[in-house]
């Protein structure tokens, strides 16, 4: 099975309007799936969405603000612009402080809807790869040994090999082979790779991981 | 001292007098008879009088009973002249009984010339002189009594008898004169005519040795009988100054009445039929636009009633006249400067002496200013209802906003859409016309919404057409659909099918339909959500339809008519004016609104027992072509 391209995924309860924007976002060579209820939406939902979410506020049942709490429950990070009828201030801070892409009020006007659904896939698109990076150096960091990740500690600590030899009452040569083999595994170049990629795992700060 | 003389003259005399008078009275009113028969009876007693004094002074038997034979003519008129005045004055006689007193007094009268020398005897055979009252007079002495003498006598019974009987049947007719002059003059007469029969049948019997004194009797009976009469003149007279007193008082009340019509402004008429002539007060001839004096007649009358009217009023006249019922119409009359007035009257027909309508009377009073009134309050009613209509819609107005916002979102996007696609190198025509077709349905959605608001915010009259109840509940709803989403209502829709159409103004059963699944909706706000159900329905009902709002809210007050009443109200901000201008609404369509308390579902899960309301609305159905 192929992954789900990424869609644009439109929910109001509207479906005049949703037929428009779905003519609007193909014609610019978006994919589209709309949705007229939060129920039906939800039940689509699954890990493998990815895209965005066009949203209306005022909907009877499960309105918009609902859908993006149960979103941010279910851990799915798809972004979300809000359109609404009727807005003011306050709904489109609370909007945006929760994650929104941005929250624009009908009628809207083509260059804006398109300008934030591009950003919200972009914003998608960024955070899968960040989402993947993060599971390709874990998967690497899963292959040092105890004592491997041990030595990446105290290095990417800023310590110099003899130090880290004293505290772990070794020799400085012993040190410098799992040294060379953490950063073979990590697949980094130098000390400052291996630095970076210490702290997009979260290694370095606090207590050493087993 | 010569005192019969004195005596019997005087008898003479005042009897004389009496006669006089009472005939003096009968020669002026000749309707008097029992005046006439006073003095007829007066002159028998006044003769008898003079008869008896001859008797006691006659110088020979022979003398005596001729003087005794003419006597009893003089009885006799006055046996006649008792019969007639009973029958003139009493009016209960009985006739027969008197004819046989006379007849029999009448026989004796003959059988004395004949047989004997008097009624009393076949022969007086000497006299006897006595003194008696200081005067020397004369008695019979001995004289043999005629077989017949008890025929006089009879007929002095037959007589007190007649006059007892008609006293008594006086007596029992039980006027207010009627007994006391039963008791005073019947009594006064049995009376007198016992007493002097008496005494001649003893002096007859030769028993008494005194005059026969019939008239002195006869004199107080007459006297009194007299005194009757003069009392009837008196009380003639007391009853001319009475009439003249309550002709007073009459003019008085008939002052008071035309002051209390000037005050109530009300004008008074009276309409005799046999002659047709018609008198009205000053402000009826104002009023009806008559001639302020002159004479009144009724196609003059008619002349003035506004030709539209006019069928109307005669008709109502005519009926009245017909059946003796009253007269009440409101009709227009044209003034002579030709503006028209309003006019109320009220009459009633009085009968004749033949039983048959012979009159009317009647008020009349201008009604102009009150119609005037009324057109006005209908006129602020009317604009009461315009208003509530702008406060509803002001109500709607977010979910309205919504609801023209929407077809303008879907027309921009379809519209940039449509350029997107034609902008393209190879242009996208067929997709730019669906967008363009789907611009052109929103478009119209969008007018569609537009007319319905602006139908709700006319302040114009009521148009009655043939409404469609379905289509009505549907654009309440569809109006109101925003509405019920933002306060959680569900709303379910019973109709039937194929309810006729019913007679109305679209846009009036629209504000009250709204009115009342607001008021529906806003009665459930402390419900949970779960608990918010509306039901309208629409059934046949009868000959017309009904529709029903049922909520499950709060419910109504003990006495549900309240909700009617203006000002009534349950919400912190409300004018309590909705359910009373939809009533008038309903009413002025023919139809009836009213509530009652919901009855609880059977079985019903999501409500349970819970309390609220159902609104009815029944209207007529248009009658089908």
């Amino acid at each position: 099975m192929t992954p789900p391209l990424p869609t644009v995924h439109l929910l109001d309860d509207e479906p005049g309007l949703i037929k428009a924007l779905t003519r609007l976002l193909k014609a610019e060579g978006f994919v589209v799936r709309g949705f007229t209820s939060a129920r039906e939406f939800l039940a689509a939902l699954d890990d493998t969405t990815v895209g965005c979410l066009v949203l209306d506020v005022a909907m009877p049942g499960l309105g918009g603000f609902e859908v993006q709490e149960h979103l941010m429950r279910l851990g799915n990070p798809l972004p979300i612009v809000f359109l609404t009828g009727r807005g003011d201030i306050p709904m489109s801070v609370q909007a945006l402080k929760a994650g929104a892409v941005d929250f624009l009020t009908k009628p809207v006007d083509d260059a804006h809807l398109l300008r934030a659904v591009r950003e919200a896939m972009a914003q998608c698109v960024a955070r899968r790869e960040q989402a993947s990076t993060l599971a390709a150096l874990r998967e690497r960091f899963e292959r040092l040994t105890p004592r491997e990740r041990e030595v990446m500690q105290h290095v990417v600590a800023g310590r110099l090999n003899k130090q880290i030899a004293a505290d772990l009452g070794t020799g400085e040569q012993n040190i410098k082979v799992h040294r060379g083999r953490a950063m073979e595994k990590m697949e980094v170049e130098s000390l400052a790779d291996l630095v970076r990629a210490a702290e997009r795992l979260g290694i370095g700060k606090g207590p050493p991981v087993v | 001292m010569p005192g019969v003389t004195i005596l019997w003259s005087m008898c003479a005399a005042v009897s004389l007098l009496i006669a006089g008078i009472h005939l003096a009275v009968w020669v002026r009113h000749r309707a008097a008879k029992s005046s006439l028969a006073l003095a007829l009876l007066s002159l028998g007693v006044a003769a008898a009088a003079g008869a008896e004094y001859l008797l006691m002074h006659a110088a020979s038997p022979a003398e005596f009973a001729a003087v005794m034979r003419w006597a009893n003519f003089a009885i006799l008129a006055m046996f006649v002249g008792i019969v007639w005045f009973v029958r003139a004055e009493f009016g209960t006689a009985r006739l027969a009984l008197g004819g046989v007193a006379v007849a029999l007094r009448a026989t004796a009268l003959v059988l004395g010339y004949f047989p004997g020398v008097t009624p009393m005897f076949r022969e007086i055979a000497a006299l006897r002189e006595v003194a008696w009252l200081g005067e020397q007079i004369v008695v019979v002495s001995a004289a043999t009594p005629a077989p017949w003498s008890w025929l006089p006598a009879l007929s002095n019974y037959v007589l007190a008898l007649f006059v007892a009987d008609a006293s008594i049947r006086l007596w029992r007719r039980g006027g207010p004169d009627d007994r006391p002059r039963a008791l005073r003059a019947g009594g006064a007469m049995v009376a007198f005519i016992l007493l002097s029969t008496s005494v001649a049948m003893l002096i007859n019997a030769g028993v008494l040795r005194v005059p026969y004194i019939t008239a002195p009797s006869y004199l107080a009976m007459i006297l009194m009988l007299g005194f009757e009469l003069g009392r009837d003149i008196l009380r003639a007279r007391e009853l001319v100054r009475e009439v003249r007193r309550r002709e007073a008082q009459l003019n008085e009340s008939e002052r008071r009445l035309q002051l209390a019509g000037e005050a109530a402004d009300l004008g008074f008429w009276y309409w005799e039929m046999r002659t047709g002539s018609i008198w009205a007060t000053e402000r009826a001839r104002s009023i009806l636009g008559l001639p302020a004096s002159g004479e009144l007649t009724y196609p003059m009358f008619i002349e003035r009633v506004h030709a539209e009217d006019r069928a109307i009023v005669e008709a109502r006249i005519a009926a009245a006249f017909l059946d003796g019922s009253g007269y009440d119409a409101e009709y227009r009359v044209v003034l002579a400067d030709g503006t028209p007035r309003w006019v109320t009257a009220h009459g009633d027909v009085a009968a004749g002496e033949d039983g048959r309508p012979a009159s009317m009377t009647g008020v009349v009073f201008d009604t102009t200013e009150r119609r005037r009134a009324e057109l006005e309050l209908a006129d602020q009613r009317h604009e009461l209802a315009h208003l509530s209509r702008v406060a509803l819609v002001s109500e709607l107005s977010g979910s309205l906003a919504h609801e023209i916002n929407q077809p303008l979102a879907i027309i921009l996007t379809n519209a940039q859409a449509a350029q997107r696609f034609l902008a393209r190198t190879a242009p996208d025509v067929g997709e730019a016309r669906e967008a363009l077709a789907d611009i052109v349905r929103e478009a119209g959605r969008a007018g569609e919404v537009i007319r319905r608001l602006r139908g709700m915010l006319r302040n114009g009259h009521a148009v009655l057409k043939p409404v469609d109840v379905r289509d009505l509940i549907e654009d309440v709803c569809q109006l109101m659909r925003r509405d019920l989403d933002a306060r959680g209502v569900r709303l379910l829709r019973v109709i039937a099918d194929g309810l006729p159409a019913v007679a109305g103004d679209a846009v009036q059963l629209q504000q009250v339909l709204l009115n009342l699944v607001l008021n529906g909706c806003e009665a459930m706000e402390g419900n949970p959500p779960e608990g918010r159900v509306l039901t309208v329905s629409a059934a046949r009902s009868g000959s017309g339809v009904r529709v029903s709002i049922a909520d499950t809210g709060h419910g109504l007050p003990a006495d549900a008519e309240r909700v009617f009443q203006p000002f009534f109200t349950t919400k912190p901000d409300g004018l309590g004016l909705g359910l009373p201008i939809c009533r008038s609404i309903v009413k002025s369509h023919g139809g009836r609104l009213w509530a009652e308390p919901r009855r609880p579902a059977s079985g019903g899960a999501d409500d349970g027992g819970a309390t609220g309301a159902v609104f009815h609305l029944e209207l007529d159905a248009v009658e089908h072509s």
